[in-house]
């Protein structure tokens, strides 16, 4: 099940739990929806997959700078992979 | 555990992937000089059986080898990287399993006995260092759990495959076969095509394909009670196929054969709903590959079943090896290599930071995809027809024809490999300039 909450910087969606390919497909159906950005996703793994998906649709994914401070999610264990997710500024 | 981590080194899956298509070209090169001996073929060591595993060890399970270390630690999170001492045990079955194919596919085309056993001996050797890693993984892993049933499955074939397999080298020396209780050696060759064809090779296609189909498609994972029923039905088939073929028992194997196309049925009705469901319609030439392969398959077996009944009626056992192996097999390992190969590259060009093409746009795909896809059709055509009618001037020019496909994805592979190359040697040049 995805949990999904807004903070300041950006949408989060919790994946954790979920085994591939699910985290990948909620994440593109949520850039297909039209999420403008930033998406930070939180992960049991690292999406290997989901990047080539990304640049075709013009996102990027960077590895979240030391990790998000655990109050930010709302379970307690804080996720071995956290992703943000934002669309290229030159793509369409 | 991160990206970085988990992605094994790239020339790993690459050395298998270039060997791979180097052995399709030879598989097509070797049919083409063995032709006239392809609709009449009937066992025995000379072109034709190198041919036959050339693209057996050489291309099909060269690429699954190749695939399940890329793959599997990606899909699974846990790591192939088993270490003997300073060599990891993947790079060791590489350098067993590699001039181990070689090897014993010259000697199955010079009737040498001595080169047929060391290579035999050497390929052996490196499927089970593969195996120790896949069932490492397997046996670790509590997810996916369709994958993995089928890879057991597959393991445990492997293991009676690669027994006959050396029982029959060393029967071209000793001719023990056929001598009290043994089978015949053809009984015997005949249950090592079922093993390695379905089995096997057949085995892991259908369970990476429950990972693969899905993540390409960008598909819900399928429901596993409905794959366990397809592997349920095959392993039935399986089953029955094996002894049925030692005995020679033809009502027997006419029943595998029924009981195995209800799994497939099974199996392919799981695949299209895969297909129906999946975010990804326009999945491009790698899926025209793919759905060719699954028309393939049930018609390997529907052919299979009657070349055990009627094996006298247009020469329908080297037609059912034949569309086994080349029409399901290769055509579908094909299809998904197109995709795993770009991948590859991309994923490792994430790793170093550095931008890659579009996954579309890499080794000349409008050419040589095009070329391989339409070369390939014609050459199973060809080849077939030349089978069923027994006219060895068609079995020629689909050789010919296969082998000018064979040439263009083996372009595609080293176009797509010379990219990822180049982005480690941009990355050392960045880093030491």
């Amino acid at each position: 099940m995805v949990i999904r909450w807004q903070q300041t910087d950006g949408m989060h969606l919790d994946l954790r739990g979920m085994y591939p390919p699910e985290p990948m497909i909620e994440i593109l159906r949520e850039i297909d929806c039209g999420a403008a950005g930033p998406i930070i996703v939180h992960m049991d793994r690292d999406p290997i997959l989901l990047y080539p998906e990304l640049e075709d649709r013009g996102w990027s994914a960077q590895h979240h700078p030391g990790g998000v401070p655990s109050e930010m999610a709302p379970h307690a264990k804080q996720a071995p992979v956290i992703l943000v997710l934002k669309p290229e500024p030159n793509s369409d | 555990m991160g990206a970085q981590s988990r992605l094994i080194p790239y020339h790993l899956p690459l050395r298998f992937f270039v060997a791979a298509a180097l052995f399709h070209v030879a598989a097509w090169l070797l049919l083409t000089v063995g032709h006239a001996d392809i609709a009449g073929y009937a066992g025995g060591p000379g072109i034709v059986l190198a041919s036959l595993h050339a693209l057996t060890l050489g291309a099909l399970a060269m690429t699954a080898m190749g695939a399940a270390y890329q793959l599997l630690n990606v899909a699974t999170g846990i790591t192939t990287g088993l270490a003997m001492g300073r060599f990891d045990v993947a790079s060791i079955s590489s350098w067993l399993y590699i001039p181990g194919t070689v090897l014993l596919v010259a000697g199955m085309a010079d009737g040498n006995n001595t080169a047929m056993l060391l290579g035999g001996g050497l390929v052996v050797s490196g499927l089970i260092a593969f195996a120790v890693i896949i069932g490492n993984i397997f046996y670790r892993t509590v997810a996916l759990k369709a994958t993995m049933r089928h890879g057991w499955a597959a393991l445990v074939c492997m293991v009676f495959l690669a027994v006959a397999g050396l029982v029959l080298i060393v029967d071209f020396e000793l001719g023990f076969l056929g001598t009290s209780a043994l089978p015949e050696r053809a009984d015997l060759a005949f249950s090592h095509a079922i093993l390695g064809g379905f089995g096997f090779m057949g085995l892991l296609v259908l369970g990476f394909s429950y990972i693969l189909i899905p993540m390409f498609a960008l598909s819900p994972a399928p429901n596993e009670r409905q794959s366990g029923l397809s592997l349920s039905l095959i392993l039935c088939g399986l089953a029955l196929a094996v002894p049925a073929a030692l005995a020679g028992n033809k009502l027997a194997l006419l029943l595998a054969a029924a009981i195995g196309l209800a799994g497939v049925a099974v199996h392919l009705m799981i695949m299209r709903k895969v297909l129906r469901e999946g975010m990804k319609k326009r999945l491009g030439m790698s899926f025209v590959m793919v759905r060719s392969g699954w028309i393939a398959l049930p018609l390997s077996i529907g052919i299979g079943g009657l070349a055990a009944v009627a094996p006298e009626t247009f020469n329908l056992p080297p037609l059912f090896i034949f569309i086994l192996i080349f029409g399901w097999l290769l055509t579908f390992l094909t299809g998904i290599l197109q995709r795993i190969l770009p991948f590859l590259t991309s994923m490792h060009a994430h790793k170093l930071g550095q931008r890659a093409p579009r996954l579309s746009e890499m080794g000349d795909q409008g050419i040589t995809l095009k070329m391989h896809a339409v070369c390939h059709g014609g050459a199973l055509l060809l080849v077939s027809a030349g089978i069923v009618g027994d006219v060895d001037a068609l079995i020629l020019i689909g050789g010919l024809t296969g082998s000018l496909g064979a040439a263009a994805f083996l372009w595609f592979t080293i176009g797509v490999g010379k990219l990822v190359v180049g982005f480690y040697a941009k990355d050392k040049r960045a880093q030491h300039p």
